[in-house]
């Protein structure tokens, strides 16, 4: 599913002064690939990733995903847009502490029926990414590494085209952000979905072919 | 999983955000639901005398009665003739109508004692009832009866004796004395309701000499059943019932009931009763029959009472008052609505960044504000009911104990007796299932509202803005 940015700026309002976080972001990702966003921290990003995933608006220019102008959208055509094409992964996870880890994963379809096709989509995932024996825990009692594994089984649960991922090693170790990395290529490779990645650590950008900087060289 | 299981789910992860919030409901809901209850016992506290004696009002004269017989009418209240009972009862509006007389009775004093009340008060002007009678308008006005004269029997209004010494009040106590129809119905001071309180039995149409006590003045005096006892001249008097009229002031509460014609015949002053009980139709304006019932009976002093009259003015329950109770009710209220509100809002923004994450997920709006409007909704069901018991347990703690007297008119005791009128307007909080649904539903209404309020301010965020909240 192709993504194309096309003159994409960005300016928050604090306290009522304008803050430009970033102009004029010209970006065309192919349908199946993987790009990563890097730069600097600051450098806007998340806030690009949020405009990718219809998570956040643009203030100038157009995000298009897929053919539609997600700035087009109603807030629930967007979610719905979101719910059918796009996993999102946050940076600190973002998993609800109540919830155990299958609960957290079927979040996106909780309300939609299916149970029995659901679960056992879930245990494939759980099955892949190695988080089948932690799925009945809390957040809370999983390490970093598998908490963000539950994160990706979550984006992963309606079977996305594209997956946003916000710094997914931000919290990891070298060992498991290689096995984090490596999960995100079989992804791609096997299912083959467009993954958007979203790092700070030049390590995890030299790991793929296609990188786009923010901010200043 | 359905919209409802997820909602029970969350409120049972969430422990203790899930009793916070409840905690703060049922204190509200307590709150609010004690007021409710104590205010509405204390209103039906005061409803309760005209209530208990079946009646929406009770017509009666004013006047000076006859000051010097043995067995009179009592100070203030003047006779009113029988026939004046068909008149009210021929009225549209007036379902029911039953009449008594109150009486207060003396006990016979010694040639010792006459004279000495006599020597005592001869000075004093002998009192001339007939001058201050009322206005006399029509024929129907009651006439006013020749008084027996000449037998010192009033000695409330001597006040001569206390200060004698020789004759204590006890001595010359009199006895509060009700004539009650024989054929009870649905009104008046003993109605067909009240005879399973009487231990012994009620009256027959053949009685003369019976009598039924007070309870608490059979006990006084140790009588019991098939004792005799005097009232004024008449001997002998066979107790044939004892009734238990309980702690609370009764209307016409006596002493000693008689059958009405023996009170009439012990006055002696014709065909009359003291006290009218009238039972209106539903929803009738009680100012509308007030003002028939005058002009029917054609006498400005006719003093007409309804559990409102009795509720705004009689019962001393002034304008100011019930203006400071109903604003401590509306404070009440406002503090627990905001409580509630505050609660709810305050638990369904702490929960931003939750939002914003189903919204990343793909949640749209309306299922995000359908779990937090059912959240809230389970939590002000829970925390409403028990708020509900909570504040019913409180008020009946509280339970109403109104120490009122009821107006002189309507339960008459001579100053002098030795017996005291019973004052205390005792009233349980009533909880009604309605109440208590309505509560109930209150609660949950504030809770869901507030909670769904704070919800549509969370969306209008960017999910990414949300989800950065925590």
């Amino acid at each position: 599913m192709p993504i194309i940015l096309e003159h994409v700026s960005k300016n928050f309002r604090i306290s009522n002064k304008e803050l430009k976080v970033f102009e004029n972001i010209n970006l065309k990702i192919e349908d199946r690939e993987i790009l990563i966003i890097f730069g600097k921290s600051g450098a806007g990003k998340s806030t690009l990733l949020s405009l990718i995933g219809g998570m956040d608006k643009p203030t100038g220019g157009k995000v298009v995903v897929d053919g539609v102008d997600l700035s087009k959208l109603k807030p629930n055509e967007l979610s719905r847009f979101r719910k059918e094409n796009i996993g999102y992964i946050f940076q600190s996870f973002n998993l609800l502490g109540n919830l155990s880890a299958i609960d957290n994963i079927t979040l996106p379809v909780v309300l939609d029926g299916n149970k029995d096709e659901k679960i056992d989509k879930v245990m494939q995932l759980a099955q892949d990414i190695g988080i089948k024996e932690r799925l009945g825990h809390l957040p809370g009692e999983l390490s970093l590494g598998e908490q963000q594994r539950v994160a990706i089984a979550r984006a992963m649960i309606n079977s996305p085209k594209i997956i946003l991922a916000d710094e997914p090693t931000a919290h990891l170790d070298n060992e498991n952000s290689s096995i984090i990395i490596e999960i995100f290529r079989k992804l791609n490779r096997e299912l083959g979905i467009t993954i958007v990645l979203v790092t700070d650590h030049e390590w995890v950008a030299s790991k793929f072919e296609r990188r786009f900087k923010l901010g200043p060289e | 999983m359905s919209l409802l299981k997820f909602s029970i789910k969350n409120i049972l992860t969430r422990r203790r955000r899930s009793i916070v919030a409840l905690a703060g409901i049922s204190i509200s809901i307590a709150l609010f639901t004690s007021v409710v209850l104590i205010l509405k016992s204390a209103q039906s506290a005061f409803r309760k005398p005209l209530q208990e004696a079946g009646a929406d009002m009770i017509v009666q004269l004013q006047g000076e009665p006859c000051v010097w017989s043995i067995v009179k009418l009592p100070t203030d209240l003047n006779p009113i003739p029988l026939k004046f009972m068909e008149k009210i009862r021929s009225l549209d509006e007036v379902i029911a109508v039953d009449g008594s007389l109150i009486t207060w009775a003396f006990p016979i004093p010694s040639q010792s004692q006459i004279q000495k009340i006599q020597d005592a008060t001869k000075a004093e002007k002998r009192y001339d009832h007939n001058k201050d009678m009322p206005a006399q308008k029509n024929g129907d006005t009651p006439a006013a009866e020749p008084c027996e004269t000449g037998v010192p029997g009033s000695f409330c209004e001597t006040g001569t004796l206390a200060a004698d010494g020789t004759a204590g009040q006890s001595n010359f106590s009199p006895v509060v004395v009700v004539g009650v129809n024989p054929e009870p119905g649905e009104l008046g001071p003993i109605k067909r309701s009240d005879l399973k309180n009487i231990h012994g039995r009620y009256f027959t149409k053949e009685d003369d000499r019976a009598v039924i006590l007070d309870k608490d003045f059979a006990r006084t005096r140790n009588l019991k059943l098939e004792d005799s006892i005097d009232i004024g001249k008449r001997q002998d008097n066979k107790v044939v019932g004892i009734i238990d009229s309980g702690y609370d002031a009764k209307v016409a509460g006596a002493q000693v009931f008689v059958p009405l014609k023996t009170a009439i015949e012990m006055v002696g002053r014709g065909e009359i009763v003291d006290i009218i009980f009238i039972k209106l139709k539903g929803g009738i304006n009680t100012s509308l029959v007030k003002d028939k019932i005058k002009k029917a009976l054609g006498n400005e002093f006719v003093t007409i009472t309804t559990s409102k009259d009795y509720l705004s003015s009689v019962a001393g329950f002034s304008l100011l008052a019930q203006g400071l109770m109903l604003a401590i009710f509306f404070i009440v209220v406002l503090i627990s609505f905001l409580f509630i509100a505050k609660t709810a809002f305050g638990s369904v923004s702490e929960r931003a960044n939750e939002i914003g994450v189903l919204k990343a997920v793909g949640w749209r709006n309306r299922e995000i504000i359908k779990l937090i409007v059912l959240e809230n909704s389970i939590l002000g069901l829970i925390g409403g009911f028990m708020g509900s018991i909570l504040g019913y347990l409180v008020s009946f703690i509280y339970k109403i104990n109104l120490p009122s007297a009821l107006p002189y008119y309507l339960n008459p005791y001579p100053p002098c007796s030795q017996y005291l009128a019973k004052t205390l307007t005792s009233s349980k909080p009533e909880f009604s299932i309605a109440i208590f649904l309505f509560i109930i539903l209150l609660a949950v209404v504030i809770q869901s509202l507030s909670g769904m309020l704070a919800a549509v301010r969370i969306l209008k965020l960017a999910p990414a803005d949300a989800a950065r909240r925590i």
